[in-house]
Order: C-alpha cells, then sequence, then structure tokens
C-alpha cells in the first residue's frame, strides 16, 4: 500500500486549485437550480395596437376587430412624431396601416405586401400579433377561396381566429420539468469534470513517471503489476470521490433522490469521468510540464465544451460542428441530457448507444495509453535479453 | 577468501551501431568499496543500469550474491540499495515522505520502517529538514536527501552513480565520509565517478573504463605500479638553456622533460633523489628558479598513460 498511500498524497498536493473549481461549479449550481424557471414561460399579453384603417372595408373592419379581441387598441395620432414618442414609451406597442384597396386585393386572393406595420420592442406577445395578422390573410383568402362572398368570408374569420387551442407539450411531462435544475447541472458537469480531475491526476501521474523516480522503483523490490495496481486503485478511489462528490451535490440541489430515468444521468457522468481520467492518464505519459497541463486542460474542456452543446445547446450549433462533434464523448454525453430534458425524443436504444460510445472513447484511450507507455519503455529491461 | 557479490561476465550492450559495452567484465568481493572510473560515456552508467536489469543488454551474464540477475530477481533487488546520478525524489512529499516511500517499497513493517527512517534522516544529518519539502532543499542536501532515499532499507549491496556531481565541498565530504560509514557497518559499495581524487580517496579497488571497455583494474597502487611515471617534477623558471635542459633529460630515472618557456616538467620512473639531482643541475649552472613541485602520479596519470588521453580532456 505504500504507493498507494504516496501517490494519494501526491494528488492532494496537487489538489488546491481543483478546489476552486469545485466550489465556483457547486455555487453555480445552487443559483442555477434554484432560479425560478416559471418566468421562462410565456403568456399572451394584451399589446396597444393603434390602427389606420385607411380602407374601411368589410375586411378591414373584420381584421380590426380580430386585433381588437385581446389587445388594446389606441385612437391614431395625428402625426407621426406623436405616434414614434408613445412607441418609444411603450403607450404604444405596435401600429398597423391598413391601406386603401385591401379589402379588394385580398378578396382577389392576393397576400403579400397587403398591410404595413411599425414597431420597436420584439417580444414573443409581438410574434404572436404578426401571426394573427398573417393568420387572418390566410384564412379569408381560403375561406373567399372556397366561394364564400366577402361578408360570409369575414365572419367566417373572425370565428375560426377567436377560438383558442389549449396545447399540451406531450414529450415534456411533469417529471421532466420538475428536474430541469437538476439536467441543467449535470449538462455544465463535463467542463467541471474534465478540470478538476485534469489538473490533479495529470500531474500527479506525471509527478510518479517521472525518470528518475521511475529508475528508482524499478530497482526496488516491488514488482510492477503491483506498482500499476496500486496507482490505479488510488486513481479511482480519488475520481470516484469526486464523481461522488457532484453526484451527491446533484441530490441536495435536487431535494431527493435520483429516481426512474434520472439513473441514466448518474450513469452518464460516470463515464464521463472516466474518459476525464483516462485522457489524463494518456497526457501524463508525455511527462507535460504544469503550464503545458493547465493550457490542454483548457483546450481539451472548453473546445469539447463548447463543440459539443455543453455551453450552447446543441440546436443552436450548426450542422457542420455537430458533425465534427460527433466525434467527441461530451456530444453523446450531452445527447442523454437532452433526451432527459425532452428536447429530442428518449429511446432506450438511442442512449444505450449513446452510453456505448462514451465507453469506447474510455477504452480507446486505455489502448493508446497502453500502446504510448509500450513505445516509451522499448529500451528498459522487462525479461533477460542475453545471448546464452 | 570473501565471497563474491557482484559478477559481471563478457557483457555487451550495443546502442544501434554504438558499442557502449564491449566484452566488459568485473568481479566485486564483499565488503569492497570498488570503484567505476572513467570520463562521461565510457560506459559506467550503462554498466550499472544492465546490473540493476534496467536495461536489456545484448550478450553476457550478470550474477548477484551468486544468483543470475533477471527483471524479476525482486528478492535479489530487496538487498540492492540505488543512488543515481539524478536526484530521484518526490518534489510533493515532504524530505521523511520520500525516505518513507522509497524504504516502504523495501521494508513493509510499519514499525521497522518507521526506525529505518529515524537512522537513515540521522545518517545523512537531515533532522531539521525532515519536514521540507525537497524544492526549498539546497543542492548539497537535496543530494543527502537522494541518498537517504536509497540506503534507508539497509541494503548489502549500495550503488552509487556520480552521487557528488554539482555538490559543494562540504556535502561532498559529507557523502563520502557517510559511504566509507556504510561500508565500515558491512555493505559493499559500488561507487562510479569521473571525479579521479574521490575514487583514489574512498575505494579499495578500482576499475578503469574507456569506450565501454574496461582497460585497467587493481588497488589505487596497484593500478599506480603499472605506469612508468612515479614521480613528476615541476619548477618555475623562466630561462632553461637547451645545456641545462639535455643534462637534466639524461638524469637517471629521468624519461621526459618538457619547458614551455615559463615552467620545467620532469618525468620520473622510480628513484628516490630525482628532486636533489634536478635541483643540482640547476645550481650548477646558476639559474635561479621559482616554485618547486614534486607529485606523485594519479590516477589522471594512469588514464593518460594507458588510453593517451587525459581524463579531463576525455570527459569533456
Amino acid at each position: 500500500m505504500q504507493v498507494f498511500k504516496a501517490f494519494l498524497r501526491v494528488l492532494r498536493s496537487k489538489f488546491g486549485s481543483a478546489v476552486i473549481y469545485i466550489a465556483l461549479f457547486a455555487l453555480v449550481g445552487i443559483i442555477m437550480t434554484k432560479s425560478d424557471t416559471s418566468q421562462t414561460v410565456w403568456e399572451k399579453a394584451a399589446m396597444a395596437v393603434v390602427i389606420n384603417d385607411l380602407d374601411n372595408s368589410v375586411e378591414s373592419r373584420a381584421l380590426a376587430e380580430c386585433i381588437s379581441r385581446g389587445n388594446k387598441v389606441v385612437a391614431p395620432f395625428d402625426n407621426e412624431d406623436d405616434l414614434t414618442d408613445a412607441m418609444y414609451y411603450g403607450r404604444v406597442d405596435f401600429a398597423l396601416t391598413i391601406p386603401e384597396g385591401f379589402g379588394a386585393r385580398i378578396s382577389a386572393g392576393e397576400t403579400d405586401g397587403l398591410l404595413s406595420s411599425y414597431y420597436i420592442h420584439e417580444s414573443y406577445s409581438m410574434e404572436n400579433l404578426k401571426m394573427l395578422l398573417d393568420k387572418f390573410v390566410t384564412t379569408y383568402t381560403a375561406y373567399r377561396a372556397l366561394g364564400q362572398d366577402s361578408d360570409a368570408a369575414a365572419k367566417a374569420t373572425d370565428e375560426a381566429l377567436s377560438k383558442e387551442v389549449e396545447v399540451t407539450i406531450a414529450s415534456r411531462v411533469e417529471e421532466e420539468k420538475d428536474n430541469e435544475g437538476l439536467l441543467i447541472f449535470f449538462r455544465y458537469l463535463p467542463y467541471i469534470l474534465m478540470c478538476v480531475i485534469m489538473n490533479t491526476l495529470c500531474p500527479a501521474l506525471t509527478a510518479m513517471n517521472k525518470k528518475d523516480v521511475r529508475f528508482r522503483t524499478d530497482c526496488s523490490g516491488i514488482r510492477p503489476s503491483s506498482y500499476t495496481m496500486q496507482v490505479f486503485s488510488a486513481s479511482a478511489l480519488f475520481v470516484g470521490l469526486i464523481w461522488l462528490a457532484f453526484v451527491i451535490l446533484g441530490v441536495v440541489l435536487n431535494g431527493a433522490l435520483y429516481s426512474g430515468r434520472l439513473w441514466l444521468v448518474v450513469l452518464n457522468s460516470l463515464l464521463f469521468a472516466l474518459f476525464a481520467s483516462v485522457l489524463a492518464m494518456f497526457a501524463s505519459e508525455f511527462s507535460p510540464s504544469g503550464t503545458i497541463v493547465n493550457i490542454l486542460t483548457q483546450v481539451s474542456s472548453l473546445g469539447m465544451c463548447f463543440l459539443c452543446g455543453v455551453f450552447v445547446g446543441q440546436e443552436l450549433l450548426g450542422s457542420g460542428v455537430l458533425a465534427v462533434a460527433r466525434f467527441l464523448p461530451a456530444y453523446w454525453y450531452i445527447r442523454i441530457i437532452r433526451m432527459l430534458n425532452g428536447e429530442i425524443p428518449f429511446t432506450a436504444s438511442e442512449a444505450a448507444i449513446a452510453l456505448g460510445i462514451q465507453a469506447a472513447f474510455v477504452a480507446m484511450f486505455v489502448l493508446l495509453t497502453l500502446l504510448v507507455r509500450r513505445t516509451r519503455y522499448a529500451g528498459v529491461a522487462t525479461h533477460r535479453t542475453a545471448e546464452a | 577468501m570473501k565471497p563474491t557479490v557482484v559478477k559481471i561476465d563478457n557483457l555487451v550492450k550495443r546502442y544501434g551501431e554504438l558499442v557502449a559495452l564491449d566484452h566488459f567484465s568485473l568481479e566485486i568481493k564483499e565488503g569492497e568499496i570498488f570503484g567505476l572510473l572513467g570520463p562521461n560515456g565510457s560506459g559506467k552508467t550503462t554498466t550499472i543500469n544492465c546490473l540493476l536489469s534496467l536495461l536489456t543488454f545484448d550478450k553476457g551474464d550478470i550474477e548477484v550474491f551468486g544468483q543470475e540477475m533477471t527483471p524479476t530477481s525482486y528478492d535479489l533487488k530487496s538487498e540492492i540499495g540505488v543512488i543515481m546520478q539524478n536526484v530521484a525524489v518526490l518534489d510533493e512529499l515532504t524530505v521523511r515522505e520520500n525516505i518513507d516511500y522509497f524504504c516502504g517499497l523495501y521494508v513493509t513493517d510499519k514499525a521497522k520502517r518507521k526506525a529505518l527512517v529515524e537512522e537513515a534522516i540521522r545518517f545523512v544529518g537531515l533532522e531539521d529538514f525532515v519536514n521540507f519539502r525537497p524544492g526549498k532543499l539546497s543542492g548539497g542536501l537535496l543530494r543527502r536527501l537522494n541518498i537517504a532515499c536509497g540506503i534507508a532499507h539497509k541494503p548489502k549491496l549500495i550503488i552509487l552513480d556520480e552521487p557528488t556531481v554539482a555538490v559543494d565541498p562540504q556535502s561532498r565530504n559529507k557523502i563520502l565520509e557517510g559511504i566509507q560509514e556504510l561500508n565500515r557497518q558491512g555493505a559493499t559499495v559500488i561507487y562510479t565517478s569521473h571525479y579521479m581524487e574521490e575514487v583514489e580517496q574512498i575505494c579499495t579497488r578500482i576499475a578503469i573504463m574507456d569506450k565501454g571497455r574496461k582497460i585497467a583494474e587493481g588497488t589505487k597502487d596497484e593500478l599506480k605500479g603499472m605506469i612508468r611515471n612515479s614521480e613528476t617534477v615541476s619548477i618555475e623558471i623562466l630561462e632553461l638553456p637547451e645545456e641545462a635542459k639535455e643534462k637534466i633529460s639524461h638524469l637517471p630515472h629521468v624519461y621526459e622533460t618538457e619547458y614551455d618557456g615559463e615552467k620545467l616538467t620532469v618525468r620520473c620512473s622510480g628513484g628516490r633523489h630525482n628532486l636533489i639531482r634536478i635541483l643540482g643541475v640547476l645550481q650548477e649552472a646558476e639559474l635561479g628558479f621559482g616554485r618547486v613541485y614534486s607529485e606523485l602520479p594519479t590516477l589522471n596519470d594512469v588514464f593518460l598513460e594507458i588510453t593517451g588521453t587525459a581524463l579531463r580532456d576525455a570527459k569533456e
């Protein structure tokens, strides 16, 4: 156990910077998971709308009627400056001009450039209002195309648009909504796992693998298999404790133990912690300096997290970026998170593939580490080679 | 007759085209302080690495304590202490933790190890620095820590590969005295160096190496007896007529005379009154002279005479 204990002491000496990472991440995690997510749910708001009807036809009046339902119609202003001031100070949200000939053009089946509008601030309600205008035009022209006259078509359009349909998002069940904060915590976990494990494990392994120290160890009575096993055990203990600390933090932030599909996120994080460990082992084979380890950590963690959708959602990344990201384990880690968050459909086979690919990355780096080690120690005696 | 501790027979080690060890043989008896002397690149460290099974070799046999030495001879390795040329300690551990770690690779019993670690700390005089990390130690103290890590488990065979490189004279003396003390306590020592003074000072038997071959072996007196030179006389003199130089070179036992305009160097083989006879010639010619030195041959002279190159030149 001598190597095991010494390696833990070496790890402890390298742990200082990792504590800062963990503390900051815990703090950010608490803030993020405890923030009120209900504010992000959109509710339709009444808009102050100025309607300047220059057409005064059946169609224009029907449109004005439609808009006035759920919004506040403000009387038109005498001049444009007053309107601009009112919009600037938020007394008016939207100004609509229905030009002369609107009724005739829409009745003729025209749909483009029928209306002119003016607004300053963008919002979801503003988008909703613009959609209402588009829907009025398409619905009215549809009724006219069916052979109805102006009055009947206007009435039918008004009735159709007055109906509100209650929508339930089928893929986002209540459980997922409750775990949203926890999933945000786990979404950012790859970055912190990479930073903590790489910054601690890599320099510790490098110290133990230092050529002269290794020579002295090889001269001793300890068997190489015992040495390797002790270093491996100490590394596994360290990585396990770090991972467990984050899993427990997740429980604390969640306020409840993991259940159901949430165990997948735990397994997912374990695989990623293993990946960070084998990457640290692989890098340590090249005996990098402290500065190089730091650069390597930042490049690999930040690069992977930006490319794979940890910091920026995968849905916002270009197809080219995602094509590259598929060759990185963080991409598959985030896919599991997205499945559990209801962003993409969850299937057991897809989840198994994502986990399997991460496991394959771990296996690949273990093999690469062994290969590099074999090459580096090619000149060192491991068996008797002298001729008889 | 004392038993053989190390026996190297006909060892050949090649690095591609370069022959690092060329049919090198050696036998070291129990209780010796055996010096391996030679310039850098002569094959000393390669010999040690092969002896410790850290390197493969192309031909030959190595026996330690009468048994064949292989990479898996863990029992044999447990009886050997190694102090490498470079300081091999963990910068992240304190002095005590380092000694305890390396001692623990050999001694598993905790109580026994604790006593051994304390003894090693006392032996190298690091009592006041036990909680220091290596980065806080001076070069000399660091070398002492390096030695403590290698000898804490009380090995029967201690191998020191140039342990005094870049060490101040005070620490060097402390290290050399320590090696002699370890030997008095019963350890057989193999000491490699290119500092001939050190080897002369502590080694009971010496092998001189050059280009992977052993060129001479014996006690320091035996080695010096192998060469023609027995005394070198140097005289500071600003004027030396050719006639006087001729007379000196024809004196009994004088075999070489050199004069560079400031100093006369006369090499003699055997004889007892060489200095008196040389000074007699100078007085007879009424020549004034400055400081006079008479030096007995060194291992450098042995190396010079055998290889045609001085040790100090060869190591550059």
